[in-house]
């Protein structure tokens, strides 16, 4: 009986001492980051524009989703008519370019534009 | 994105156009592959769908755009525009002081969900102890990069895995499951771009099979895609929430499921092997019957389509293997338009959740997973002399660029012939067959793409192990 007062005491001590420290000084959590790090490639800049349009090739790059080509007919009509000089060169494909596109428009056309229908 | 960035970098300016709903979409992927002053015009997004329908009607949308865009191509760029290098970002444990406990758990609450580090509900506090406590439920590395979460490619090491275990309310014994969940989603092979970040709002299934199942009571009866089990909902909601904070995605900023992805907590269920006869569903992925594994596959909707079954009317197991079959029918609309890559990529997987009476009649009438699949696959066919010309068409690239994998070549190529019959799948395997639900229960399918839009892959199969608190899983 004896040992089981002392029990009780050591314990209500301790939880008197617990509350003590919780509702009169500071509780600190300290909390792990839940965010995976990210190695981002360096920064670079977006190619050197050309200042004079005239003569030059332009790509429009279009991913297929329903209504685009009439978006892009639109673009295409409206650019012959304010640059009658510049060629327009149509695309279109997947959602990813892919290199081979990649490489087959940057060899045909000097800039683009691009567009993936949202 | 990614196409306008290769073309920026073989030196072509560019201008990348979109809607003015999907500009934080566009900055968020500029800044992940390193271009962040990208040159980006917008359209309105209420005019652009409403009226990209005809060329005449989307006209003004253009007209509104087309000094933007020839400004964007010759305009010099400023030195700004080079952009700077990002400051490393601050990953250190963070301290949360309160005047008491509850309201420190209140503050840790609002500083994680307001810096969007979590999915909106409370969290629990991933402290250290917590988190060694959750580490414990593998004897795997806590430093071991498991892979990369999309969109943002941040490292899931076990220990992030963990943290996000801790905060999701997991016990540490599911942690070698949603480590092996983790492995799939990352493997190089599997499409989670494309299922974490689309304007449709598919989800992932994640199928624990084997006898770690049991071991954590993952339920596969009665309810068995709905809430209440703590494994199922905590094992999904750990995986959501890595997928968040270690991917860094988030809700119209760079996932564009345009009405979410309903269930936050993934579809995470369990095969029930207490009705089913067939070898569990890993052993058709080539792993040992004893082992226990976790399915990851980026499905439309659940539960999809219904085949038949439940509690209202009455049903024959051939009821649903003929709306199996219809079903795998109906996908034959863009079929003529099937181009890897596109909105449209391909032929479908289906995974079809027969309930515990179906699969045992079916079992009874001798039938094992093989047999059925190849029942369904032979049935869903359309004859080549009802497939149009489009269809015809469609087929030899699919062949030309092995996209048809080459055991099947010969199948499509005798389909081309008068009296063929064109399968609407690739493979007999690509119907996945589980047997899930109580009694009664539905019979039902979920299915996803073939191939992914951005990876081969729109499911994997996963060994769990490192186990330490089951027998299983070990």
């Amino acid at each position: 009986m004896k040992k089981f007062c002392i029990g009780t005491f050591i314990v209500t001590a301790a939880l008197i001492l617990a509350v003590g420290c919780l509702t009169s000084g500071d509780v600190t959590l300290e909390v792990l980051n839940p965010r995976g790090e990210i190695e981002l490639p360096p920064v670079s800049a977006p190619g050197a524009r050309i200042t004079d349009l005239t003569g030059k090739k332009i790509g429009l790059y279009w991913n297929e989703k329903q209504g685009g080509n009439h978006f892009w007919n639109g673009i295409e009509q409206l650019l012959k008519q304010k640059l009658p000089e510049t060629k327009v060169l149509r695309y279109s494909g997947a959602f990813d370019l892919g290199d081979e596109l990649a490489a087959k428009i940057a060899k045909e056309t000097d800039a683009f534009l691009y567009g993936v229908g949202d | 994105m990614s196409g306008y960035y290769r073309l920026e970098r073989l030196g072509k300016p560019g201008v990348y156009v979109c809607t003015d709903n999907f500009v934080h979409d566009a900055e968020s992927a500029a800044e992940d592959v390193g271009m962040p002053n990208s040159r980006i015009v917008t359209v309105k997004a209420a005019d652009y769908y409403r009226l990209r329908g005809t060329d005449e009607g989307i006209m003004p949308v253009a007209g509104a755009i087309i000094d933007r865009l020839v400004d964007g191509l010759t305009r010099p760029l400023t030195p700004e525009e080079a952009g700077t290098e990002p400051e490393k970002e601050n990953l250190e444990p963070i301290e949360v002081s309160a005047e008491s406990y509850e309201r420190a758990i209140e503050k840790f609450n609002d500083l994680y969900l307001d810096n969007k580090w979590g999915d909106g509900l409370t969290l629990t506090p991933p402290t250290k102890e917590a988190v060694a406590a959750m580490l414990e439920g593998t004897s795997r590395s806590p430093d071991e990069v498991i892979g990369t979460v999309a969109p943002k490619n941040g490292a899931a090491t076990v220990e992030k895995i963990a943290i996000n275990a801790v905060m999701a309310g997991a016990r540490p014994e599911y942690l070698p499951v949603i480590i092996a969940a983790m492995e799939g989603i990352t493997d190089p092979d599997y499409d989670d771009l494309h299922v974490m970040t689309s304007t449709g709002s598919f989800n992932f299934a994640v199928m624990v099979t084997g006898p770690i199942a049991e071991e954590l009571n993952i339920n596969s009866g009665i309810g068995f895609l709905g809430y209440g089990w703590r494994a199922n909902s905590t094992i999904g909601r750990a995986l959501r929430l890595s997928l968040i904070n270690i991917g860094r995605v988030w809700p119209g900023v760079n996932d564009m499921a345009l009405v979410g992805r309903p269930s936050q907590q993934f579809y995470v269920f369990a095969e029930n092997r207490e009705f089913s006869t067939w070898p569990p569903f890993h052993v058709t992925q080539g792993f040992k019957r004893e082992e226990s594994c976790v399915t990851v596959s980026s499905v439309m909707s659940a539960p999809g389509d219904l085949l038949g079954g439940g509690a209202v009317a009455t049903w024959t197991p051939q009821d649903v293997l003929d709306n199996a079959v219809r079903m795998m029918m109906e996908s034959r609309w863009g079929m003529a338009t099937w181009k890897r890559g596109s909105a449209n990529p391909g032929p479908m997987k289906y995974i079809l959740f027969f309930e515990p009476v179906l699969a045992g009649e079916l079992a009874g009438q001798g039938h094992d997973r093989e047999s059925l699949q190849k029942y369904i696959y032979e049935r869903a066919v359309i004859p080549y002399e009802e497939l149009t010309p489009a269809e015809i068409a469609n087929v030899q690239p699919r062949i030309d660029s092995g996209e048809i994998p080459g055991d099947r070549v010969s199948v499509f190529k005798e389909a081309l012939k008068p009296g063929g019959k064109l399968p609407m799948l690739d493979r007999p395997e690509d119907i996945r067959i589980v047997v899930a639900g109580g009694i009664p229960g539905y019979s039902f399918a979920m299915y996803f793409w073939r191939e992914g839009l951005y990876a081969p892959t729109s499911d994997q199969t996963k060994l769990i192990h490192g186990a330490t608190l089951t027998r299983a899983g070990r």
